[in-house]
């Protein structure tokens, strides 16, 4: 080839490369954009977790239109994200107190994980763990999502409200997610996102106590024979470590020993956690996955958890306390140890007063026998509101009292009375506080949830 | 003239204390619970075993009724509980029930047991053994013997602010709470027994009780007094009562218990098979009208592998099939599409329920009618 021939032939190469930049079957993707959406529905629930889910299915059981925004990508929160999977206590005394949507999708995560239920008729005595039934937190996920597709709940994930208020006797919310905004116009909203973001978005009172229970990250340690370690020493070198600053006391309840026979299951305690915003989330996932790692290192150093690793670990850190609203009525201490009842009670909730307090561990206090606590719906509703519900660890109650009522097993019963209220409210085109009582009741006892009579 | 030493004081003291507790029939320290068969064992069987613990090859003795079931199981347990470098001797013979429950404890001849600071044990503190064994879910089991060994575990003053009443939603306790679930001056003798008796032990009989399972047998151990006897046996059970229809009278009586487990288990002991009878299937739905959302799906769920759904059934079912709680409802027309159950009455029900006013029960139904076959 003449070396002109071959310079043209160069030439007439790299035009093609330049003209077709891409392997074939390659789009160009058009210029980001992003998308903005249109919604109108009966229910908009926010947050997926315990309540949340279990709110959503009963609205769309009910045959009304319901969205649900999660911000993370399943659902479940603490059950599944954060991993506390044993979901509280269905039983007192005895008898299920609380049945429905929850439970039934406790009963079949333990039918399709093969295990088998406690046996709730033997009393559980100061050990009401005894009564906690252990799920798969994957599979509880997936059957809660299933659950929702299967009742027709719009489920909307990684979006999170920015923006609600209420104009001519409807809630107007706009969501951000990933490449999307959306406009959701409902008549009701049920807010259960733990800590009340949409009750504070759309202008309702929040209360915090000045200190919230520490937040855990949940996760596996192995790689250690426990009866094979020198305690004595290991405790010893952990006192010196947390006189040297290396490792902190409060972030595992000053137990190394305890840490190492938990295998890290609901140990960790992590002062302030709060998962308000992105900001606040992120600093105590931060802290808490920073926290395990100084101290599987401060492990590794010892003689006998040389080989010690992290098995498993859940997504986020689990949080206990960040806000409650201030409700119509508010549950306290003396109500819930008291087992008060409410012309308005739609649920049940038994567990110990159970506050983890940074500075003194754990304690739990029993109820007296027989006693049950019961959740007016008042307590689920904002002072000043309309058309807006909460449900799940952010409704009325005083410090002590949450520490119970928060549990999922409690939440769960909550989500579906906010739901069936919902469901009502739309129907009679009223605000919660005006629901007819027994219609709630009985919608709530067709879609098998255990109703409180009402009788004071 | 005989002089009282300080041996002789001790020993004194110790017979008055020894004479103070249960004796056996041989005039032994015994402690037997409620058993649950009270037929009488006429021979004993011997199985080596390998128990894979700190006692490894040992002999488990089968105590047999005259048909060859076991009534009680026991061990002579000789092991050594160490501590602080000092080893003594354990001897006892530990008794559990067919079920697994532990039954008892005796001491060999002349055997009694004492503590770190070789004080025999006092009546109280027997009782109170024997009532920390006959717990399960004793937090004890939550411990390793290192954490029991552990300096720390003694230090009842402990200068840490975090250790008092540790106690989460799931388990754990920590070290101060070890006092209450030992017998204070044994922590480790009440830590070996407790283990044994819930340890490999355990697993080994059931195993052998199970497979001398027979409806005779069976019917005997869900006569039990106890509670936890009868839940254990029905758990053992789950999707076998096919092969045992004769004590399906008893499982129907369970059903229809008010104790929640006790009902459950028995549901959950059901196998579809059991559903080829007509009789069952009437049985069965005769329970359904006291029974709570949960159970119902529970029974709702076998139908749908059921071979057949006898007409009885069939007809209750489309009586009940409106006034059904919602989620029941669907899982019941699941129940009608397995099973092909295209009727005419049965039809005219899920027709009515596509006029329904719930918009979701009403798509439902008219998704089934739409795989209706023309």
């Amino acid at each position: 080839m003449k070396r002109r021939d071959m310079i043209a032939a160069m030439g007439t190469l790299s035009l093609g490369v330049a003209a077709s930049p891409f392997a074939k079957g390659d789009v160009l993707k058009e210029p980001y954009k992003v998308v903005q959406k249109n919604i109108t529905t009966d229910v908009v629930v926010v947050g997926g977790g315990t309540a949340g889910a279990v709110a959503a299915i009963q609205v769309g059981r009910a045959g009304k239109k319901v969205t649900l925004i999660e911000c993370v990508s399943q659902l479940g929160g603490t059950t599944t994200t954060a991993g506390v999977a044993f979901p509280g206590i269905f039983f007192a005394w005895g008898k299920q107190i609380i049945s429905g949507i929850g439970w039934e999708n406790v009963q079949e995560a333990v039918e399709l994980n093969g295990d088998t239920l406690p046996n709730f008729s033997i009393p559980h005595g100061r050990q009401h763990w005894n009564h906690q039934v252990r799920l798969n937190g994957p599979l509880f996920s997936v059957i809660l999502e299933q659950k929702c597709v299967e009742a027709g709940v719009d489920l909307r994930y990684y979006e999170t409200p920015t923006k609600i208020e209420f104009k001519k006797g409807f809630w107007e919310m706009e969501t951000v997610g990933k490449g999307i905004t959306t406009k959701i116009k409902c008549k009701q909203i049920i807010d259960c996102s733990g800590n009340a973001i949409a009750a504070n978005i759309a202008g309702f009172d929040l209360l915090k106590e000045a200190e919230t229970q520490p937040g855990t990250l949940i996760f596996r340690l192995g790689g250690y024979d426990m009866e094979a370690l020198d305690l004595d020493m290991i405790k010893k070198e952990y006192e010196a470590a947390i006189n040297s600053g290396e490792l902190i006391r409060e972030e595992f309840r000053g137990n190394i020993v305890r840490l190492l026979s938990s295998k890290g299951d609901n140990i960790q305690h992590i002062r302030g956690a709060d998962s308000t915003t992105s900001e606040s989330h992120t600093a105590a996932n931060i802290h808490a996955r920073g926290s395990l790692l100084k101290h599987l290192k401060f492990l590794k150093r010892l003689p006998g958890c040389e080989n010690i690793v992290i098995e498993d670990m859940r997504t986020e850190i689990g949080i206990r306390e960040t806000y409650r609203i201030d409700g119509l009525y508010q549950i306290t201490h003396e109500d819930y140890t008291s087992g008060k009842k409410y012309k308005d009670s739609l649920s049940y909730s038994y567990y110990p007063i159970d506050l983890h307090i940074i500075e003194h561990g754990v304690s739990p206090k029993q109820l007296s026998e027989g006693v049950v606590a019961s959740i007016p719906l008042r307590a689920l509703i904002p002072k000043n509101s309309k058309n807006f519900m909460v449900a799940g660890r952010c409704l009325s109650s005083d410090r002590l009292a949450n520490s119970a009522l928060r549990v999922q097993g409690s939440s769960m019963a909550m989500g579906q009375v906010a739901g069936a209220t919902a469901v009502i409210a739309c129907q009679r085109n009223v605000s919660p506080a005006d629901v007819p009582l027994d219609e709630v009741r009985e919608l709530l006892r067709n879609h098998g949830a255990i109703v409180p009579t009402g009788e004071v | 003239m005989f002089k009282v030493t300080k041996q002789h004081f001790l020993l004194i003291i110790a017979v008055f204390f020894i004479g103070m507790v249960p004796v056996s029939n041989t005039g032994t320290i015994q402690y037997i619970n409620d058993k649950t068969l009270t037929i009488e064992a006429v021979e004993v069987e011997k199985r080596l075993i390998d128990f894979e613990e700190e006692i490894s090859i040992d002999t488990l003795y089968g105590h047999l009724s005259g048909k060859g079931d076991p009534v009680f199981f026991s061990r002579n347990v000789v092991t050594s509980v160490c501590f602080d470098g000092k080893c003594r001797l354990l001897d006892v013979i530990v008794y559990w029930n067919p079920t697994g429950r532990y039954l008892g404890f005796e001491m060999p001849e002349n055997e009694y047991l004492s503590k770190h600071d070789h004080e025999p044990f006092t009546e109280e503190e027997y009782l109170r053994l024997n009532a920390l064994l006959a717990d399960p879910f004793l937090p004890l089991g939550g411990f390793s013997y290192n954490e029991i060994v552990m300096e720390g575990a003694k230090d009842v003053n402990s200068e840490s602010q975090y250790d008092d009443e540790e106690i989460d939603g799931v388990s754990s306790a920590t070290s101060k709470f070890i006092l209450d679930y030992v017998v204070e001056g044994a922590a480790y003798t009440t830590y070996k027994l407790w283990h044994l008796i819930y340890g490999p032990t355990s697993a080994v009989i059931k195993q052998w009780t199970t497979g001398n399972f027979d409806s005779d047998y069976i019917g005997l151990l869900l006569e039990s007094e106890n509670l936890s006897d009868v839940l254990w046996t029905l758990e053992q059970l789950e999707g076998k009562l096919d092969q045992y229809p004769e004590i399906s009278p008893l499982i129907f009586e369970f059903i229809n218990s008010n104790e929640y487990s006790l009902s459950e288990k028995a549901i959950q002991t059901i196998n579809p098979q059991n559903l080829a009878s007509e009789t069952f299937q009437s049985n069965l739905v005769a329970l359904f009208p006291q029974m709570d959302s949960g159970r119902k799906k529970w029974i709702l769920d076998l139908f749908k592998k059921a071979p057949i759904v006898h007409p009885n059934t069939v007809t209750f079912f489309n009586e009940v099939i409106i006034d059904l709680e919602v989620p029941l409802t669907v899982i019941l027309l699941e129940v009608y599409q397995k099973q092909e159950l295209f009727d005419a009455n049965s039809l005219g029900k899920v027709r009515a329920l596509s006029k329904s006013d719930n918009n979701y029960l009403a798509q439902k139904a008219k998704r089934f009618l739409e795989t209706v076959p023309k």
